[in-house]
């Protein structure tokens, strides 16, 4: 499998002898430790192969065998570079080359984290990328001690990272904390409460007596599981209530709605120019630049990537689409509309894990605008942990 | 009685060329001193105490170095000639 490259590397000839006896040159070669292969009878003679320093060697020995030796054919590398010795540009190219692909190899070109499950990796990219690991950061400027320790210091969520720089690679390994479960240790008896007001839909008592019923209305504070129990022997015992009370529970929302505001849309005026991107340099492709007022920027790269593997190289465009400010007047239906989505989004974020039971929603038209009313239901658990003490009387 | 052993008895054969051949397509000859006659038909090589000569068609020698023939085709007969 090596001889063919290795063959090239040294230059091969093809040959011809002609003669009475090629035999003897043949022996002669042998003798004197010329290798010749691929040998065949040829018309007036014979053909073989010998490397192109021992065909210099052979000449004395045709003499001698009275033969006649033709090269047919030369193969190798002496004989490219003979070929090209006066073409400089390309030996140049190739000297060149080497010298950027060595000065290349000095700067990371990729990044990879893993191990990572509730840190984003663009964020731990980020973090990375101030510690000084990034695209185009030389390789040996990186004290990847000094990262770690920076690292763990910024992410709290992380227990261990390490940083393994293979080639112009530099692969992240990271392992999260383990978060220590919420474990309610206190020992001192508790009740049950209402935090609101609201009619009980289910009770769950894990620890204690429930003392309300599903039906029953409550109000805030009242006492929905017992932490004072009296067991059969009619001794009374104090626990630390547990368990889950949910309830229908009234909640309302008011909020105010200007009747002329700015309304700002993005217009189909864009202007996007494309750079070519290679670790830290940008080099702009286009002439184009943004002459607005307002715009709003969005940043798209197409990156050129191999098995896989994102190079930092490729086209990054930015976008520059124009803003417009429009003067609005809101009108009731507008505002109803509106009204429903700002709800949407309060239940979303102050709500989310309640059923809603009911909706009722009042705009009304106010000198300067609108005066929205909601009132709705949510089934929610309303138990709250209040601790009692104990004292024995003598 | 002695019991006969089935191996042929020890020859000397410290000078005998040693020829290996694979099939009737490849034949390495171990011991060469020179190549006598080489045909597309017949190979002809010197052992010093004999000549050995592979008959057949399109016979072609694969590699010469000093002491070592490697001869490849369709061997049909080896004769030694002493």
């Amino acid at each position: 499998m090596l001889l063919r490259p290795i063959r090239f590397a040294k230059g091969t000839v093809r040959f011809r002898v002609v003669g009475s006896s090629p035999e003897r040159l043949l022996n002669l070669a042998a003798q004197r430790g010329v290798l010749i292969w691929d040998a065949h009878p040829a018309p007036q003679g014979l053909e073989g192969c010998m490397s192109a320093k021992d065909y210099r060697r052979i000449r004395p020995l045709a003499r001698r065998a009275a033969v006649r030796t033709r090269v047919l054919r030369k193969r190798g590398f002496p004989f490219l570079a003979a070929r090209y010795r006066t073409r400089t540009g390309l030996a140049a190219g190739a000297v060149l080359g080497a010298a950027l692909l060595v000065f290349l190899s000095q700067f990371i070109w990729t990044i990879d984290v893993t191990g990572q499950e509730h840190v984003s990796a663009a964020q731990m990219k980020t973090l990375l990328a101030e510690s000084g690991v990034k695209a185009g950061a030389l390789r040996k400027g990186i004290d990847t001690a000094q990262v770690r320790r920076d690292m763990l210091l910024k992410v709290e969520e992380l227990s261990w990272l390490s940083v393994n720089i293979v080639g112009c690679h530099a692969d992240v390994e990271v392992k999260e904390k383990i978060k220590k479960p919420a474990i309610d240790e206190t020992a001192a008896p508790c009740n049950i409460k209402a935090r609101a007001d609201g009619v009980i839909t289910s009770v769950m008592a894990a620890e204690g007596v429930a003392r309300v019923m599903v039906g029953s209305g409550v109000r805030q504070g009242d006492l929905l599981i017992s932490g004072v129990t009296v067991d059969k022997q009619e001794q009374v015992r104090t626990v630390r209530a547990r368990g889950r009370v949910m309830a229908d529970v009234i909640s309302k929302k008011e909020f105010d709605m200007a009747k002329r505001f700015d309304y700002f849309s993005v217009t189909e005026n864009k202007a996007a120019r494309r750079c070519l991107s290679f670790l830290t340099l940008r080099v702009p492709c286009s002439l184009s630049f943004a002459h607005f007022d307002d715009a709003a920027y969005t940043e798209s790269d197409d990156m050129l990537t191999l098995n896989g593997t994102v190079l930092p190289l490729g086209f990054v465009t930015e976008t520059a689409r124009e803003v417009q400010r429009e003067p609005v007047t809101l009108d009731r239906a507008g505002a109803c509309r509106m009204a429903e989505k700002e709800l949407l989004l309060w239940e979303l974020f102050h709500k989310g894990e309640w059923t809603r039971v009911s909706k009722q929603l009042d705009v009304i038209e106010t000198k300067d605008g609108f005066s929205c009313k909601a009132t709705l239901v949510f089934n929610e658990d309303i138990a709250q942990s209040v601790d009692f003490s104990v004292e024995e009387q003598p | 009685m002695a019991k006969q052993s089935a191996r042929p008895p020890r020859m000397d054969i410290g000078f005998a060329p040693l020829i290996e051949a694979v099939g009737n397509r490849q034949v390495t000859v171990e011991g060469s001193a020179g190549i006598l006659l080489y045909e597309s038909e017949c190979v002809k090589i010197s052992t010093g105490r004999m000549i050995v000569s592979f008959g057949g068609r399109g016979l072609r020698l694969r590699c010469i170095s000093g002491s070592c023939v490697e001869i490849s085709g369709f061997i049909s007969n080896i004769e030694f000639l002493c």
